[in-house]
């Protein structure tokens, strides 16, 4: 048996899927861990999440912005580039294998 | 503490916690945690479970502040759980921890029984269900940190591209280009097998 043909492998993936869930059946996270957690989240004694960041930075921040008026363009630029490589990927693949990839992308 | 925040919504208790009340975070703790756990399970090895759950947590905790109470909650938990697990295979992968069982000719049979479609009951007994279990272990461990993500996400759990791209934050491309290479990978590590 050389190849796998489409349903055959449906089936493998079926098989491999149930044996993935089965995973879960382990068990963990007892007490003892949610006070271990807890333990570590109580040391974490530096930590203060400020929602108002504008009053962290205000000093520097009519200084900083067309630095980061720079940066949010490079990274947009960026951003826009990377997904540009993806969907150029995407259609390479559609071009050189349109069949496989119509199946697959149907099952998505 | 925990009685006082037990009838609070996640959105109010968020609000203490960012407030200053640490400990107002064990109900956020215990009311998630089952969540948490199942995704860290479904991803990580076994021993591995709590100490990445236990990350999971901390980076919950230091990200509340940002948490803009847009979507929802439970959603924004899994995202960053399943970063971390993708976190711990980087990492795994990077300092070479990643233990390759080795396959014999049983697993090559267990997938020609799987092929040849025997009852459920067979395929599904105690010794095969090993075998199923070796063998996706070894299969995972032979793919990219990011591929053994999309492998699990989209064809062992069946989330679709968009979801598995919310959970993992790349592109929607990123993720459908990665999805068929990752598929056409396992078909080729899949075939190996059954010739030996």
């Amino acid at each position: 048996m050389e190849s796998i043909e489409n349903k055959d492998l449906a089936k493998i993936f079926k098989a491999l899927s149930s044996a993935y869930s089965r995973r879960e059946d382990v068990e963990v996270g007892g007490t003892w861990w949610e006070t271990r957690v807890m333990g570590h989240i109580r040391s974490l004694d530096t930590f203060y999440p400020t929602t108002n960041y504008i009053e962290l930075y205000q000093q520097f921040l009519w200084r900083l912005a067309p630095v980061a008026f720079l940066l949010a363009l490079t990274l947009a630029v960026l951003i826009v580039r990377m997904d540009f490589t993806s969907d150029y990927e995407l259609a390479k693949i559609f071009t050189s294998d349109p069949q496989d990839f119509i199946v697959l992308a149907m099952n998505n | 503490m925990q009685n006082d925040t037990i009838k609070l919504s996640d959105a109010e208790i968020i609000h203490q916690v960012v407030d200053g009340d640490v400990n107002a975070f064990e109900s956020l703790l215990t009311r998630h945690k089952d969540l948490v756990l199942r995704i860290v399970k479904r991803h990580v090895p076994y021993n591995e479970v709590e100490d990445v759950a236990q990350s999971s947590f901390i980076r919950i905790f230091k990200a509340l502040g940002t948490f803009k109470g847009k979507g929802e909650f439970k959603q924004w938990l899994s995202a960053i759980t399943v970063r971390t697990c993708y976190d711990y295979w980087r990492k795994a992968y990077r300092s070479k921890e990643i233990s390759m069982s080795s396959l014999t000719e049983k697993h090559g049979d267990w997938l020609e029984e799987v092929i040849l479609d025997r009852s459920d009951s067979e395929v599904q007994d105690k010794g095969r269900q090993k075998e199923a279990a070796e063998l996706l272990d070894w299969a995972l461990a032979n793919l990219s940190p990011e591929d053994r993500m999309i492998v699990e996400l989209v064809y062992l759990e069946g989330l679709t591209g968009k979801e598995a791209a919310d959970l993992l934050g790349w592109s929607l491309s990123n993720v459908k280009v990665r999805a068929f290479r990752s598929r056409k990978k396992l078909e080729k590590l899949l075939k190996e097998t059954m010739k030996r």
